[in-house]
This record gives C-alpha cells, structure tokens and sequence, in this order.
C-alpha cells in the first residue's frame, strides 16, 4: 500500500519551490482507500504544466503516473480506454503499431492522459480536430463525495464541459475512453517555409491551414525592425503508406527509441541567454531548409522530447512561458507589440511559436478562434509586471491566457479572460462544495474563495 | 531472447513494471499475485494483453503456504518452448519492528527466500528437461553486505543471491541462463513513505533490468552505478566500515 510523503515540487517552468504531502498511486484501489485520508487534494500527471495548475502547497498530491493501464483497445474502430495516468509516450507504443495515433497531442509526449484532459489541451491541428476533449467518449472521475461519475458529451455533460480544461477542480479523473485516428505510418509528410517578417509568417499559416492538417510557426524572437516576426512555417500531414519510399515501406510502424539524453543536474545559471541565443537563432534561420520532406512522428511532433530535462538549462531562477490567443480582429498587430514589449524585458525570448486556432470548447478551455503566441521567458525580475501589462490588452482585445501555463494572472483577469467561469463555478459548487479539490492555482484565482464564500 | 514468461510478484512495482516492459515485445505472460490483489491481478491481466496483443494467463499464489506454485507449474503447456521465470515478490519490513518481533522476520524470510526455493527449483526441474530456459530472480544490493539498518531483509536476499549463484554453476554446461537483478531503491509500494530522493523510476529500471535479462547477464545492477558502489562496500574494512552511517 502506498504512503505519503512530504516532499517538495515545481511547476515545469522551475520558478519556485512547493512543499506538500505525496501520495505516488498504483492503482484506482489504492486511491480510492486513500482519499479520505486528506481533507484537500489535487491530481498531479507528470507535471509538464508550467505553473501552479498542478502545485498544492501545504496540502496533498495525489502523483498518477503509476495509473498506468490500458483498459480496452479495439483495433477496429479505434476506441481506446485507459487510466488518466498513462503517459502519452507509453500510449503511443501501444497503439502505433497497430496503426492509429492521438487525435491531439501536445509538443511533448511525457504528459499523462489525464493531464491532457484536464488542460484540454490543443496540437498544432487544432484548427481541424479541436483540443482532446472532442475526441474523448466519457470519463470516469472520483468526485469529493466519493463518488465516481462517467461523463461525456451526451452523459452528465455540464461535469463532462467543467472538468475538460478544469484543471483537476471538479476531482480525479480515473480513465478515459478516446477514440484515435487513423495512421497509416508513422512518418509525416512536411513542408516548410522560411517567412521574413510578422505578416508574411501570418499569411502563410493562414493560406497553409486550408490544405495541411497541421501548422504551427517557429519566430525568431530576437528579430527586430523589418525582420520582425521572421521564422519558419512548418506544416504537416499524416503520410499514407504510398507517400514512403521503398526503405522506409519496409517498417511504415516504424518506433524510435526512447531519448537516453538528458541534463543530468540543475544549471547553476540561465544558459540561454540572449547574446547566444542571437546567434542561434539567426543561424537555425538561415539553416532553414525550405521544401517537403518526410518526418517521423517524433521529429515533426515532439522536437523538445529530444532532451529530458531541458527545462533545467534555465538556471536556479527558471522560466515563464507566456502563452495567450487573441481572437482574428487585432491579432497581427499585438502579436508584434507583444514581441517588441518582451525584447525589452532584461532577459528577452528564448522560444517564441505562433499558431492559428479554431472552435472553443471546455468551459475554461483555453483556446478560441484566432491567434495564439507561446513565448519562452526566462525569469526576471520585471517580467510579472510587463506580462500584467500585456495581460490589460488581451483582456480588452477579448483574448485569455492559458492556465496550464500560468501563475501569476490576476483574478479580476481571469474573470474576463473565461466568461463561462460562472457556469463553471455552478458546477463546482454542486460537486465540490468544500473544495476538497484545491490547487495553488485555484487560491491564486480565488476560485476557492468564491466558493467557500458563497456557501449557505 | 525467450518469448513465455512467468512472473510471480506481477502486482508489485517492479513486478508490474518488468512485465509491461516484457508485453512491450510481445512476450506470452502468465503473471502471479497474492490472494489480497486479485481485483489488480485481473486489472494487470488485461493491460498486458492489449500491450502484449496476446492472452495473458494469471494465477493466485500464497506464498505462506508451501506447494502453492506446484499446481501451475504441472498446467504449464508450453509444447517444448523454452521457459523465463522471474522472482519478484518480497517485503521490506521495517528493520526495527523486525528486531523486536524475531517471529516476525522469519515471516519476511519466508516470503523473501523460503518461498522461493520451490519456485526456483520447480522452474530449473522443468527446464532441466528441455535444456533450455531462463532463471531470474530480484535480489539486492541489501544482500552484498550486511549492514544494521536492514540486515534482516539483507540475509533473506543474500540467501537468494547465493541459490542464484548455484543454479547458474549447476547449470553452467546447459542453455540455461540464471541472473540475479540487484535493484538500487526504487519508487515502488516497497519503498513508499521512505526517503525519495535516490529513487528511481520503475520504469526506467524495468527497462535496465529487461536489458540485463536480454543479454544474459548473470548480475544485473540497476542501475549499473550500483555495482562499483556496492563492490566498494563490500571491500571497505570493518574499521571504517563500521564507523560509516548505512
Ligand atoms: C514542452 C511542452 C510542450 C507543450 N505543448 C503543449 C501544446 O502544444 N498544447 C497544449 O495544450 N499544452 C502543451 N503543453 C502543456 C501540457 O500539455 C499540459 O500542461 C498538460 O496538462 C501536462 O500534463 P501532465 O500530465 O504533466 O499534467 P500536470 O502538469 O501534472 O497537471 C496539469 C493539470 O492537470 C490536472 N490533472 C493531472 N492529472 C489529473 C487527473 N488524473 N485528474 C484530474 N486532474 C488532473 C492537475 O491537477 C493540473 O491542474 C506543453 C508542455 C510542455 C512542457
Ligand atoms: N523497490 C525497491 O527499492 C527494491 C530494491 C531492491 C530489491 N527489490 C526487490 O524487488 C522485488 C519487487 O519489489 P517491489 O519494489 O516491486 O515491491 P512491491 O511493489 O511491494 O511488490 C511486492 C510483490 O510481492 C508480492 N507479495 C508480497 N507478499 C506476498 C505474499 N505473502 N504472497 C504472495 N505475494 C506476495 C506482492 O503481491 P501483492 O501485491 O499481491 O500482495 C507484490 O506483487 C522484491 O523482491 C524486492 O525485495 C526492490
């Protein structure tokens, strides 16, 4: 039987240190005989969220990897069930090879299912397939009063549209049942464009997202003037099995190894700095090889996976990711306000990505059509200030920022950022009451607060 | 590499972990758990099989009582392919509770050594007969040396290195293989509530120990710092040995 244990943890971003109690499950049992022993928890994945979504200082953490499981997979149709704390890395070796891959992914594979869930989080075809929680069938989820309710679309939806992008607030997501699509290979038919400036990267996305079923650009965040915005367009399609040449037909299924490499200890300092980030970044730009190619899955979805740990390179200080959408009216000129704005803060972007999203969906999901812009910052000291200088303008353009990357917006902005928050906080106060289900993020936004507060 | 597994132990971390790691690559398995998990045995089960894409085969074993693995062994229809088995049951009680209650940590004994005995020898008089076959079994770096925070659980896996280290010698002339994994702390049910910082992750150590296994190797330290390490303690003289904290 599992136990707990103080320990401390961090948001990916490493900008600070939270203590609180740890329980590591291997199994929905285990959890179950163990959830009355915390008066307040939070379910934490793997941990790939930036800021405080998945801290819970001084309270209890219920770690999900171990829910490792795979419970049904139909080869046929393409549905696929398992529990919430399967990694997306384990899940693809089990369904790859039988020729079907995630609906939606995000830029990294060591992120567990129920973390996906939880953020609802988006690909680089969002545009096309939407975030996860399109494809998911229903959810089973431990609610405070003990309770395990399966949800969907169709049953128990407000749970269902309340707990997709509530990050962890409506309680422990236990399995999922999604169904996949369908991949003939795993081998990507790419293209990509070098852009020189802000308007140009926008247009090709916008011309390109019409024909390829992925799309996302990479900016080089220290250009300024007329290069504004430059970067390289990268787009992508599934390939059929007839797109691979002979050499690569042999093994369409092809699995790559797992990346041994990794940064084995904690950078005494922030290594990406700005002069050599300028260097690297003009040099990758003018490396960048225009032109189709072909890609395995790995190459084209999870570049950053190459490097366990690259999140230590920041230094003891760590890192923000500053990541926003702006709806279509306004996006352009912000976009190259808010670059302007970063470049001057003391330590400027490291990795700047743009992308064009479609359709919403959870209630606090993160993406609406438009725009939206993750920027890599490592931190300083003046950059909450700028960012909630930014964070006035987004509001007023109607845009949000995104909670899984996110610790520092303010409450009075969230509110405006999520309008469907009231729908959200009904549901809350139906299931959770007490809010046994609490994270530093939650009391950060005073979701904790309104609730308690508006008991009878 | 052998292709039909057996592994007792197959609800416990390293146990379930190892046996993922095998169905990754397609092996038949047939997993073994106490009578307390059998609910997680049938979860496990079919995990296995949609990893594996082959059925998976289970089975209740009572380490407390003798003969329990008989009855499986004799089931066994293999036609003649060769056969893995793998150790993984154990309890890490605490050396303290141990030291108070001796009738206590002849149970530990039993369920880390004496039930072993019949599951290792039942494996090797099954694989005596084909010629073939691979034997492992989960031992530790506890067992290299003795040492007061954990001697109790250290002597039940010394006595299980020392099985090991006969059956691979009895069986030196044949193909069959023995290896004895020697697993540095690991973040599993075992070790839980236990000082965490040089845990390692299940997963990974599955991986380094199904590797071992895949080359044959007759001592498997996961990971492989431990094998310098523990080669040091081991020689260290009393004098500063017994000054050292361990
Ligand atoms: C390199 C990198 C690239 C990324 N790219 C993208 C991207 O392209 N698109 C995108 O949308 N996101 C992206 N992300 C963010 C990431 O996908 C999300 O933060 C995701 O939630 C992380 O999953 P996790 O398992 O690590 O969850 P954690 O970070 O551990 O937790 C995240 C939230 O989910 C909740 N949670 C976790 N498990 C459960 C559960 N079982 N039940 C209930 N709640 C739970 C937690 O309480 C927390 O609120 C990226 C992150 C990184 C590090
Ligand atoms: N974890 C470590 O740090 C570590 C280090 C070195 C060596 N090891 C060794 O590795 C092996 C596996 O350990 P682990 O970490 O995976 O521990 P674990 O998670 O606690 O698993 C122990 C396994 O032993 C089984 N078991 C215990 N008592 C039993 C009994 N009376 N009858 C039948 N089965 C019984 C358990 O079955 P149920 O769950 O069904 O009860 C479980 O499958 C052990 O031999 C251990 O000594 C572990």
């Amino acid at each position: 039987m599992s136990s707990w244990y103080e320990t401390t943890l961090t948001g990916w971003g490493r900008t600070g240190l939270s203590t609180s109690e740890v329980n590591d499950l291997h199994s929905v049992i285990e959890l179950l005989a163990m959830f009355d022993t915390r008066p307040q928890v939070l379910a934490r994945g793997l941990g790939r969220s930036y800021g405080d979504a998945a801290l819970n200082t001084g309270r209890a953490i219920f770690r999900t990897a171990g829910l490792e499981r795979a419970v049904e997979f139909d080869h046929d149709t393409g549905h696929f069930t398992c529990e919430a704390g399967l990694s997306l890395a384990d899940l693809i070796r089990i369904v790859l090879p039988a020729g079907w891959f995630l609906p939606v992914t995000p830029g990294t594979r060591q992120v567990t299912v129920g973390g996906c869930v939880a953020a609802d989080v988006h690909g680089k075809n969002h545009l096309n397939s939407g975030t996860i929680s399109r494809h998911v069938l229903w959810l089973d989820l431990l609610t405070a009063g003990g309770e395990i309710i399966r949800c969907s679309a169709e049953e128990n939806s407000d749970l269902f549209h309340a707990t997709t992008g509530g990050m962890g607030l409506t309680g422990v997501i236990l399995r999922v049942a999604m169904r996949l699509r369908k991949a003939e290979t795993s081998f990507m038919k790419v293209n990509r464009l070098r852009t020189a400036n802000l308007a140009e990267t926008m247009n090709a996305l916008t011309i390109a997202d019409e024909i390829w079923e992925s799309s996302v650009a990479w900016i080089d965040g220290l250009s300024y003037g007329q290069e504004l915005g430059r970067g390289e367009v990268i787009l992508g399609h599934h390939a059929k099995q007839e797109d691979l040449t002979f050499k690569l037909s042999v093994e369409p299924h092809r699995m790559p190894d797992e990346s041994r490499l990794s940064i084995p200890f904690d950078f005494p300092l922030n290594v990406l700095r700005q002069s050599w980030l300028r260097v690297f970044n003009s040099h990758r730009f003018k490396r960048i090889t225009t032109g189709e190619s072909m890609e395995d899955i790995w190459q084209f979805h999870y570049p950053l996976d190459a490097l366990n740990g690259w999140n230590r390179l920041y230094g003891p200080l760590g890192f923000h990711q500053y990541q926003f959408v702006i709806p279509d009216q306004g996006a352009e000129s912000f976009m190259g306000y808010a670059l302007k704005r970063l470049q001057n803060v003391q330590e400027s972007p490291v990795l700047v990505v743009l992308k064009r999203f479609g359709a919403g969906a959870g209630w606090l999901s993160f993406p609406i059509p438009g725009w939206t812009m993750a920027v890599d910052l490592p931190y300083s000291p003046r950059l909450f200030d700028v960012l909630e200088k930014l964070d006035k303008r987004v509001v007023t353009l109607g845009g949000r920022v995104y909670l899984a990357k996110d610790e520092r917006v303010l409450p009075k902005h969230f509110r405006e950022m999520y309008p469907d928050i009231e729908r959200w906080l009904e549901v809350k106060r139906n299931v959770d009451p007490t809010c046994r289900f609490t994270s530093d993020l939650s009391r950060r936004l005073l979701i904790d607060q309104e609730i308690m507060g508006s008991r009878p | 590499m052998i292709e039909n597994w057996i592994i007792a132990g197959a609800t416990g971390g390293l146990g379930s972990a190892i046996a993922r790691e095998l169905a990754d690559k397609g092996c038949n398995l047939t997993i073994l758990g106490s009578p307390l998990s059998k609910k997680l045995l049938m979860e496990n089960v079919r995990d296995l099989e949609i990893r594996s894409g082959n059925p998976v085969k289970s089975g209740i074993v009572d380490v407390s009582i003798p003969g329990t693995f008989k009855a499986m062994f004799d089931k066994l229809e293999l036609d003649g392919r060769p056969l893995g088995v793998i150790w993984s049951i154990g309890v890490l009680w605490p050396q303290g509770e141990l030291e108070r209650d001796p009738i206590r940590a002849s149970i530990a004994h039993q369920i880390n050594y004496t039930a072993a005995i019949e599951f290792l020898e039942l494996a090797a008089a099954h694989m005596k007969a084909s010629d073939c076959g691979h034997i492992v079994a989960l031992g530790s770096p506890a067992g290299d040396r003795g040492r007061r925070s954990n001697y109790l659980y250290g002597a039940s896996k010394a006595a299980l290195h020392t099985h090991l280290e006969g059956l691979r010698h009895r069986f030196a002339k044949s193909a069959i293989v023995v290896t004895c994994v020697k697993p540095g702390p690991t973040r599993t049910p075992m070790t839980a509530g236990m000082t965490q910082r040089l845990q390692a992750d299940p997963k990974l150590q599955a991986r380094r120990i199904v590797s071992g296994i895949q080359r044959g190797r007759q001592v498997v330290y996961a990971p492989s710092i431990w094998w310098p390490v523990m080669k040091i303690v081991r020689h260290l003289p009393n004098l500063i040995y017994d000054k050292l904290d361990l």
